[in-house]
């Protein structure tokens, strides 16, 4: 039994659908994805989970309990929003306190929840600022630990890391998996970036067109994409239609494949082997990528950024080789 | 010298030009209001504060300056029950209304007064609301008057804020939109608040067609007084004009502590 369920979920704003038939299990304790392009309603869907939007159908259950027909802050859920909304005009210290005096807690009590989650969040030197003083890593970890401090029993975070400049957004993800990790809150958080998505999520739920289409773990949903569309969005696929299948391999298929760019080698070997001309190197850092011509269709392959290799030049002629366990056939859309 | 310190220096010097001429004839008045007599020469012959105590001391000015700034702060109230909270009502939840405000607003400084005057005559003279030689209908009239001038600041200050979100995190806590509006979205448009507020209060302490053409001799205010003392003595006027100045700045000064105050 999983601890947060969605069921039958749908909204439209008039005429147009945001999405429909929606299912969701979450397990407790642990994150999961809502990953799509802009416009696909994961924020939308977001939102209905929280309880400020009414979906249309659907039941969301959280431990057992139906919450559908409940109010926002009679359902346990806590949310960041993409622009944070903190309280211009309170502290630090007086945001967090803020939701613990809506529910009536003792002065004592919101003191120390507030002091522990500022401990958490590393905050405690910024308590008495206000939010336009703070940086947007900052005005971030204030958000996280206005959420956190309520103690949810579901965490909601709307793109939290979006607004944040690279270098940052990537320390603060590695500060939200750890935050997850330790304090074992349930989450489900929305992004378009499926790096972070990949990174954070135990669960990812790919989102097109207000549907959901595929929802496993990361490294199914990398390895193993459902449809054309999670093999476009996820991971940089190469994706082979049953012609260029034939010209490269000489195989009669009748689905495309896909095939991640690190599941290519550049060697002769066992296995399907292809010749190919290399047209251009990029340097992602860590990897090397290669755009090669391989009989009129263009393939990206990705090799580690190791000085000990020898870097191909473009124009050279190479041997591709591809292990078929690699391959993963696409049978929808 | 360079000649951006140059350039510099021309600008001081246009400014303070410009300043002097906007200042000297705050200057000449009080200067006005102090003399004996000042019908010949460039300085009046000499100073005296007579005048400030005729004209404090009279009883017709006194009821005048109590009723103008009665209808000041009436009119200031009326704006913050009744324009406050459609302001924010139409911000957050009625975009439609929003829009229309956003195009009316220019309307009472778009018709000649006079049509004004005679439209609101022609509503205030009839059933249901008999209003005319009442100060009520100063009150009412100003309520429109006085509406662009809290709309703009106010509606500028709540561009900034994301008041939607605001609304959103409140209710996922449980606070009503009521609430968030009086312990966030009102404390964050504050300035602009109190910017309107000044404004509104400066119209209807000193507007004088509306107070002379609705009510008139019923209800005399400052401005309505001062235009019957337009034969007397030219001092007069000066200090009437000089307490004018005084209670703008008076009241100017107020809403500047307290939005200095409480921001820290």
């Amino acid at each position: 039994m999983s601890f947060v369920t969605i069921a039958g979920f749908a909204k439209s704003f008039g005429a147009t659908p945001v999405f429909a038939d929606v299912a969701l299990e979450v397990a407790e304790g642990s994150m999961c994805i809502l990953l799509g392009p802009s416009g696909c309603g994961k924020t939308t869907l977001l939102r209905a989970i929280a309880g400020l939007e009414r979906p249309d159908a659907g039941t969301l259950t959280i431990a057992g309990q139906d919450v559908t027909a409940l109010a926002p802050e009679a359902r346990g859920i806590a949310m960041t929003f993409q622009n944070y909304a903190l309280f211009p005009n309170m502290t630090v210290r007086q945001n967090l306190a803020f939701g613990l005096q809506q529910r009536r807690l003792s002065r004592a009590a919101i003191a120390d929840k507030v002091d522990g989650a500022l401990a958490l969040m590393e905050l405690i030197p910024r308590a008495d600022a206000r939010p336009h003083a703070l940086s947007g890593g900052q005005k971030q970890r204030v958000a996280l630990a206005r959420a956190l401090v309520l103690e949810p029993r579901l965490l909601l975070l709307d793109e939290p890391l979006s607004a944040l400049d690279a270098q940052i957004r990537k320390r603060l993800r590695d500060e939200l998996k750890r935050l997850q990790r330790t304090t074992g809150f349930t989450g489900i958080l929305v992004t378009h970036d499926q790096e972070e998505a990949l990174i954070l999520g135990d669960q990812v739920a790919v989102m097109s067109a207000g549907r959901i289409v595929q929802a496993a773990s990361a490294r199914e949903v990398y390895d193993r994409p459902a449809t054309r569309f999670v093999a476009g969005f996820i991971g940089d696929f190469n994706l082979l239609e049953p012609p260029q299948i034939a010209r490269l391999f000489g195989l009669q298929t009748r689905h495309a494949w896909a095939i991640h760019p690190e599941a290519i080698d550049i060697a002769s070997g066992p296995g399907l082997s292809t010749p190919a001309v290399v047209t251009d190197v990029r340097i992602h850092g860590p990897v090397l990528r290669y755009l090669v011509d391989a009989v009129g269709t263009e393939l990206k392959v990705d090799v580690l950024n190791r000085s000990t290799i020898p870097a191909l030049m473009p124009g050279m002629t190479i041997t591709l080789r591809i292990d078929p366990g690699q391959i993963r056939e696409l049978a929808g859309q | 010298m360079g000649s951006r310190a140059l350039g510099k220096r021309v600008d001081q010097a246009l400014i303070g030009i410009v300043s002097a001429l906007l200042l000297l004839p705050v200057l000449a008045v009080a200067v006005g209001a102090l003399a004996t007599d000042w019908y010949s020469g460039l300085l009046p012959a000499g100073l005296t504060l007579r005048w400030f105590t005729d004209v404090l001391a009279a009883p017709e000015f006194q009821s005048a300056l109590g009723r103008s700034l009665l209808i000041a702060l009436g009119s200031v109230l009326l704006q913050l029950v009744v324009s406050v909270p459609a302001v924010l009502a139409a911000h957050a939840y009625l975009p439609w209304l929003d829009r229309w405000m956003e195009r009316l607003v220019i309307l009472p400084y778009a018709l000649p007064q006079v049509v004004l005057v005679v439209g609101l005559l022609q509503i205030y003279a009839t059933d249901p609301l008999v209003l005319i030689g009442t100060p009520w209908i100063l009150l009412l009239a100003y309520l429109p008057l006085g509406f662009p001038l809290l709309y703009l600041p106010l509606k500028n200050n709540l561009r900034a804020l994301p008041v939607r979100e605001l609304l959103d995190a409140g209710r996922l806590v449980g606070a009503s939109d009521r609430v968030i509006a009086l312990r966030v979205i009102l404390p964050c448009v504050r300035s602009g608040l109190l910017v309107g507020l000044s404004m509104v209060f400066a119209l209807a302490f000193a507007e004088f067609v509306f107070a002379n053409m609705l009510v008139g001799g019923g209800f005399r205010t400052l401005s309505v007084y001062l235009f019957g003392q337009r034969q007397k003595v030219g001092q007069v006027t000066a200090v009437i004009v000089v307490i004018y100045f005084a209670v703008m700045w008076l009241a100017t000064a107020l809403a500047l502590f307290v939005l200095r105050e409480r921001r820290v």
